[in-house]
């Protein structure tokens, strides 16, 4: 029996070290620090340095709930909205809470203010498929193109959370952090305007027309992954200079 | 619990077999543009920058992915070099024309080709003149073609030297194993997790003389001669790849003494890629 478990924690490892989640998270927070004032890195370490049993529990399939108008609903308790506002709320009033609470608060925001700015993530009223995830067929190549092949099937929140690393192949959260800072650097401050709700309300606004182009059971191929990477890398960017405006504002 | 052990096993080994095959062309192009990106000088830097928004690295697979996008399929050109009949020149025999297509310019000579263009429509100072778009698109390709030509198993020779990689008879545990295949994932092999600041770490401990050595050529009046002499070593480490694996070897019994062999020949060949790569960049750029 311990041999099974032995197995079973090896295959976890492995999905683990090769999660592009992992990675696009890391490089989102090097960003963030990147544009973090001194006084924010100096409580982020402190924070982050707490002796404390904190276990991050991610909730599946959480989404960021938007209505008909694209305006954030958080209404629900699992709300990816409602539980940022939260976290924010726990660390802008750090002396009103235990040192548990604020670590706990700072390990939601760097998990949830990427899932934020997943594509995947933004649930829409009145659009079904956007409230669920959903499958879709794969190929290679478009139909009639010599490179065409079948190769299965796949699920939106897998295209827009694993999907991108093939081409980068060797790249750590440090590289793609580099990276995507030399791409959207430009448009930082642009980026970083407005708060949570008007940012909830633009990325609707991103993925409103994807969800009425792509609809289960649709084909997509990997020249689509090509189209899409640069909204996907444009999001990482927009998580990390967030993060950081967030953070500048909380942890004065 | 024997048979779950078994299936569990067998689980994550096909995993790993999976990942490998997507990833081992693309480790080797990374590779080679992230030790091109560290030997640019800051001009070149500067203006790879301006070009490109992007790192080298992120273009290193451009080529490869677009080519299967049918408005770009005339970049499934350019991505390999071909002999003489007597096996030790460049062949610059042309690419049908029915294959070029207007996104890229198909030159004769394959990436060779590509290569002696590029450096006569961007080289001195001639890139100011031309659009950004352009100079952005022959750098996106150059990237990927420069570290593709310097493959082992990206030289073309005449049937009758080496069968093609289609014939050629490797083995993987007694199946037909690719030979093209396997040179492509070479840098990779038996590496796994390796990042890109691993394998500089690890590889790029050229000395000064030897970088220069590899990238002599270029300064020469004549360009044609230049890159001929660059495909001479290519052509030279093409011979090698196929005495390390003569016909009937099983991929999957490689000694340590083979294992040892691909990479000194795989990390080789990636650095005068990579270190190439810089130099012609650097030499665009100088002006």
């Amino acid at each position: 029996m311990k041999r099974l478990f032995l197995i079973v924690a090896l295959i976890a490892s492995v999905f683990t070290a090769q999660a592009w989640t992992k990675i696009v998270n890391g490089a989102s927070h090097l960003i963030a620090r990147k544009y973090m004032t001194q006084q924010a890195i100096a409580e982020y370490d402190r924070i982050a340095s707490l002796k404390v049993e904190y276990k991050w529990t991610p909730i599946k399939n959480d989404k960021v709930a938007l209505d008909a108008n694209l305006q954030a609903v958080a209404a629900d308790e699992k709300d990816i909205v409602v539980r940022i506002e939260k976290a924010l709320d726990v660390l802008r009033n750090r002396k009103n809470h235990s040192e548990l609470e604020q670590y706990g608060a700072l390990v939601t925001l760097q998990n949830l203010v990427p899932n934020f700015h997943n594509v995947a993530r933004i649930s829409i009223e009145g659009i079904d498929h956007s409230q669920q995830d959903f499958e879709f067929t794969w190929t290679a190549g478009k139909e009639g193109s010599k490179k065409y092949e079948k190769r299965g099937t796949l699920t939106w929140s897998r295209f827009w959370t694993n999907n991108f690393c093939f081409w980068h192949q060797g790249w750590d959260s440090e590289y793609y952090a580099y990276d995507i800072d030399l791409r959207f650097g430009k448009q930082r401050e642009q980026m970083q305007q407005g708060d949570l709700r008007t940012w909830a309300h633009e990325m609707g606004e991103m993925a409103k027309p994807l969800y009425e182009k792509w609809q289960p059971g649709c084909t997509m191929n990997n020249e689509h992954r090509l189209i899409y990477e640069d909204i996907h890398l444009s999001n990482v960017a927009r998580a990390g200079y967030r993060l950081a405006v967030l953070l500048n504002d909380v942890l004065k | 619990m024997k048979k779950i052990i078994v299936t569990l096993l067998a689980a994550v080994m096909a995993l790993c077999g999976v990942n490998k095959a997507m990833a081992w062309g693309t480790v080797g192009h990374n590779v080679a543009a992230y030790i091109a990106e560290q030997h640019l000088t800051p001009e070149a830097k500067e203006k790879c920058r301006h070009y490109l928004h992007h790192t080298l690295p992120y273009y290193a697979m451009w080529m490869d992915c677009w080519r299967g996008v049918k408005e770009f399929e005339a970049v499934n050109n350019g991505h390999s070099l071909k002999t003489t009949e007597d096996g030790r020149k460049i062949s610059w025999e042309a690419i049908p024309s029915s294959t070029m297509g207007s996104a890229i310019s198909t030159p004769p000579g394959r990436a060779m080709g590509h290569l002696l263009n590029a450096l006569n429509e961007l080289g001195n100072g001639n890139y100011k003149n031309l659009p950004d778009s352009l100079v952005r698109q022959r750098l996106i390709n150059m990237i990927h073609y420069v570290a593709d030509m310097h493959c082992p198993s990206h030289c073309g020779f005449p049937e009758r030297i080496y069968l093609p990689a289609s014939k050629y008879n490797l083995k993987r545990n007694g199946k037909f194993a690719n030979f093209h295949s396997f040179w492509d994932g070479s840098i990779g092999a038996w590496r796994k997790g390796w990042t890109l600041k691993k394998y500089v770490e690890k590889i790029d401990n050229v000395s000064p003389n030897e970088s220069k050595k590899w990238q002599k050529g270029l300064e020469q009046k004549d360009l044609q001669k230049g890159i001929d002499s660059w495909g001479k070593g290519i052509i030279a480490r093409a011979h090698r790849a196929y005495a390390i694996l003569p016909e009937g070897t099983d991929l999957a019994k490689l000694t340590k003494e083979q294992k040892a062999q691909v990479h000194e020949l795989a990390d080789e060949s990636i650095l005068i890629g990579g270190y190439r790569l810089a130099y012609v960049l650097n030499t665009i750029f100088k002006e």
